[in-house]
């Protein structure tokens, strides 16, 4: 027996519907489809131009959804979630016809012209796959917005991995200051993504 | 966002602590010290977590050449900024 009335759904936040959905309320599911299915045919339509691949991206995109419904964590905004789980089939689906085409040059596939398309893969959810194209995203904005003189510093320890003295040697600047600014920039990075998080 | 510490030497050892090379005798007076001070453990904790962050997104573009290429471009429009300055 569902805990929400049918008046009730329209007043959730897309959050609070996936909540639902993961507790196994399967109203939740069509909600979420009535509210999304368009939004994720004109984004898909918007790359691909293509009607027919649109409509089926589509289609996977809300499978996964159904699919995939445990692998969703809070700490993202549904609608993000549900976009790089749209794009991400986007690019698999542009991979595989890159392939496709490929192997028609060759005389393979003396077919050529149209390729149907072709399902995403049928794999079972990798969790945080999605997730971490979020947050990788979240960490490459963040240092983006951020001023150059702690982002400079802070690739160069933590992404390139350079010891302090060479990060010394590259900036020119003094090893308490190095240091200083790693440190203020890794909390301003922190604050960043966490704003962005916050749902 | 959280008052920053002023000194240099703070910072020094807040470094050693983030990336856990503090010798442990050492380790063991900081860990009180933060605790005393509840503004620098919190302080402590965003750095811990930003370290973290970019730790992992290091170990993600090992994985991943699109995320690699991806970040190197903006690590190189980072670099632009800087030369324009």
């Amino acid at each position: 027996m569902s805990t929400v009335k049918k008046n009730q759904w329209q007043q959730l936040s897309d959050e609070d519907v996936m909540e639902q959905f993961q507790a196994g309320e399967e109203m939740a599911y069509n909600v979420l489809v009535q509210r999304y299915r368009n939004r994720i045919y004109h984004f898909v339509y918007r790359y691909t131009r293509n009607y027919q691949d649109s409509e089926d991206l589509t289609q996977d995109t809300l499978v996964r959804l159904y699919r995939c419904r445990l692998s969703y964590k809070r700490i993202a905004r549904f609608s993000t979630w549900l976009y790089t789980i749209a794009g991400n089939l986007m690019k698999s689906h542009y991979k595989k016809k890159q392939r496709m085409q490929a192997v028609s040059i060759y005389g393979q596939d003396a077919e050529g012209g149209n390729q149907p398309y072709d399902p995403a893969d049928p794999q079972p959810c990798v969790d945080d796959s999605v997730h971490a194209t979020i947050l990788l995203e979240r960490v490459e904005q963040a240092l983006h917005e951020m001023p150059e003189e702690f982002s400079s510093l802070i690739i160069l320890r933590d992404i390139q991995q350079k010891s302090y003295e060479e990060v010394v040697d590259i900036s020119g600047l003094p090893m308490g200051t190095v240091k200083s600014r790693i440190n203020r920039g890794r909390a301003r990075l922190a604050g960043m993504i966490r704003e962005y998080e916050h749902v | 966002m959280t008052r920053e510490p002023i000194s240099k030497t703070l910072h020094t050892y807040i470094t050693d602590y983030v990336e856990n090379t503090m010798q442990q005798d050492l380790k063991e007076v900081f860990e009180q010290y933060i605790q005393e001070n509840p503004d620098l453990s919190r302080y402590v904790e965003q750095v811990r977590q930003g370290h973290r962050s970019l730790d992992w997104t290091r170990r993600v573009t090992e994985h991943s050449p699109d995320s690699a290429q991806k970040l190197y471009e903006m690590i190189s429009r980072i670099g632009h900024r800087s030369e324009d300055r």
